[in-house]
């Protein structure tokens, strides 16, 4: 209840307010152009994020966030473009709505039940990080590790299509973050011989790196041509402002159940590491299609697919901010990033941070609250406008991203060196990803490797190897690492072939 | 293929920067014992990957797949050769020109699709626009806005 009511004052106070306002506008404008990403926006804003107070900072990544997740069905809905992979599948059933000359309704549904899955995800996780934290306090440093391998395991199965690639990824990661001195002896280790790397590879050029220098490297290949966005204006144009409001008989079309379910499935699949919005889109589409009365409308352009697969992804955002916060576990790509921003406010994850600094977790929370809130305002206010945002060109955004990170980057190493290394590291991981290797576990990998090698190592030294299978906590992990390579690995993979 | 005989020259390198560290023992881990763990996993998944692929129907490596390689990726090089300059002319000429070089090369590889585009002097000319407007608010976020001493 403290979390909630810290929740309310944060999200009331003026200068949050206008914060979570403007990383709110910049999600949506990331969210909705093609091939950028809130994960991107955030990764610029890193650096950036220096110069903030920590809950205001956190407050602007929740709304960027949120904006990010939803902006993807803009572009997926008018164009078929979806703006972001979480929202592939809104366009699978939302562009043949647009094409019958339904947009309005299209785009309705998705930005009512992005709101809603946001709101519903925000309420579940502050309800439940209180017993979750108390749960985690009996962990010890074996459980500790176990946990990380289960984290590591269900990422590095959830993010890739090929499991083998997601596993070496999530490894490759690992052993770059080896490099630097050794937490225990301080020694230096595997730095190649070369002298920048005796301080390690900071998770801010990797980032970098990983998503800027290599997210440009793959626009630059693939050189779309501009869309014409000509035709989708003037359909909007025809339409009055009373179409775009969401009223009763879309709510008895996508069904209350509907909602329900899929905001609990995309929260849950928010709470698992390396889930992210594509993963609770896809679930909650089959779900919503495996238990429909409407089945022949899917493929066709159905309301209930729509918000099916919107509320899932919306309200995955408030369930990866759970695992960050209470295990310095990412739920996805962007609650990686977040946890950068706690990190460089020399914030440390865990129960311990939400209980005695719990304002700062309310202010993430009031930033993922107000912006899902946003979300459908904006909507009422100019959904109609929306079309423009897709109009801005390419030569323009990303030789700005990239100036913009390079700079931040040596804004806040004041390294020149750094800024070669995220270059170096941007073409390797642009290189990986073309050939099907992801970059998610990868960064998980990176984050999670230095904190595995510390409990491994913790409890070898104190206790012994057998620590790690007779604590309950631990055994219970084993169990659950095992249910999840079966159901993620196996069982999953063939009920989405079937649907 | 040829990503899986990078990533284990990677692993060569990197099992060879392990021969000088203290692997210690299992009940007192020295600072070379994780890393041999994440080696041999990391290759035990390669060879695994590999198999798969070569199962698969894959493209030969050859010198004239790496030239077509190069030839279809040639603005991929180019890129990465303006922003390895980049960093080394930021560090000597400072923020603007380095900036505004670097930005104008950019732009012009988003913006030029043919070589019919290289006469094209709007074209050009919107590069120039464009990277002065890119060049100056970058410069007024960071030094006025976020307070960034710039080089």
């Amino acid at each position: 209840m403290d979390l909630l009511v810290q929740l309310m004052k944060t999200a009331i106070d003026p200068q949050v307010l206008i914060n979570i306002c403007w990383g709110f506008l910049v999600g949506l404008f990331f969210g909705t152009v093609p091939g950028l990403t809130a994960t991107l926006a955030i990764a610029l804003l890193l650096p950036l994020t220096f110069g903030f107070p920590p809950h205001i900072a956190l407050a602007v990544c929740g709304g960027i966030f949120m904006g990010g997740m939803y902006g993807g069905s803009i572009t997926a809905t008018l164009i078929n473009i979806p703006g972001a992979p979480a929202n592939a599948i809104t366009a699978i059933e939302a562009y043949p709505l647009t094409k019958k000359g339904q947009a309005p309704r299209a785009m309705r549904v998705a930005a009512f039940c992005s709101s809603l899955g946001g709101i519903l995800g925000v309420i579940l996780s502050v309800i439940l990080l209180y017993p979750l934290s108390k749960l985690f306090l009996a962990f010890r440093s074996e459980d500790k590790a176990v946990l990380i391998i289960f984290a590591l395991v269900v990422s590095a199965l959830l993010e890739s299509r090929a499991i083998i690639k997601g596993i070496v990824a999530t490894l490759f990661g690992m052993m770059l973050a080896t490099i630097g001195l050794d937490y225990f002896t301080f020694m230096p280790r595997i730095t190649f011989g070369v002298k920048p790397l005796i301080r390690g590879l900071d998770l801010l050029t990797v980032v970098v790196g990983a998503f800027c220098v290599a997210e440009v490297l793959t626009q630059l290949g693939q050189r779309l041509g501009a869309v014409d966005l000509k035709g989708v204006r003037a359909t909007l144009r025809s339409h009055s402002w009373k179409e775009f409001v969401f009223n009763r008989d879309d709510l008895k079309e996508v069904g209350i159940l509907n909602i329900l379910r899929s905001a609990l499935f995309g929260w849950i699949v928010g709470v698992l590491p390396g889930g992210g919005g594509a993963m609770a889109s896809l679930i909650n589409y089959s779900f919503a299609r495996a238990f429909s009365k409407k089945k022949a409308e899917y493929g066709q352009g159905s309301v209930e697919g729509v918000g099916a697969a919107e509320t899932g992804n919306n309200a995955m955002c408030g369930g990866a901010a759970v695992p960050m916060v209470l295990f310095g576990i990412p739920g996805d790509s962007v609650t990686a990033i977040i946890l950068g921003v706690l990190l460089i406010h020399g914030l440390i994850p865990g129960p311990y941070l939400l209980i005695e600094q719990g304002h700062l977790v309310a202010a993430l929370y009031a930033g993922l609250f107000v912006a899902a809130v946003l979300v459908y305002l904006t909507f009422l206010l100019a959904a109609r406008q929306y079309v423009w945002l897709c109009s801005v060109r390419k030569s323009i955004l990303y030789p700005f991203i990239m100036l913009a990170a390079l700079i931040g980057l040596y804004g806040s190493t004041y390294s020149f060196d750094q800024l070669l290394i995220s270059g170096c590291l941007g073409l390797i991981i642009w290189y990986l990803r073309s050939g099907g290797y992801p970059t998610v576990p990868f960064l998980m990998g990176f984050i999670l490797g230095p904190l595995l090698e510390r409990f491994v190592r913790t409890t070898l030294s104190m206790k012994s190897y057998s620590a790690f299978v007779t604590s309950p906590i631990s055994i219970a992990l084993w169990i659950l690492t095992l249910l999840s390579i079966f159901i993620f690995g196996f069982w999953l993979p063939k009920l989405l072939k079937r649907s | 293929m040829l990503r899986i005989i990078v990533l284990l020259a990677f692993a060569i390198v990197y099992g060879l920067q392990l021969l000088n560290l203290k692997l210690g023992s299992l009940l007192s881990p020295g600072p070379g014992f994780f890393p041999l763990i994440l080696l041999a996993l990391f290759i035990s998944f390669l060879t695994i990957e590999a198999v798969q692929q070569t199962k698969r129907k894959s493209q030969k490596i050859s010198s004239s797949y790496i030239l077509a390689l190069i030839k279809k990726q040639w603005i991929t090089f180019v890129f990465l050769i303006c922003t390895i300059a980049y960093v080394f002319i930021l560090k000597k000429i400072g923020y603007f020109i380095a900036s505004l070089l670097y930005v104008f090369v950019l732009t012009a590889l988003f913006e030029v699709a043919s070589l019919k585009d290289l006469r094209n002097w709007r074209l050009w000319a919107r590069c120039l626009f464009t990277t002065i407007g890119i060049v100056g608010t970058v410069y007024i976020l960071f030094n006025f806005a976020f307070k960034i001493v710039l080089p």
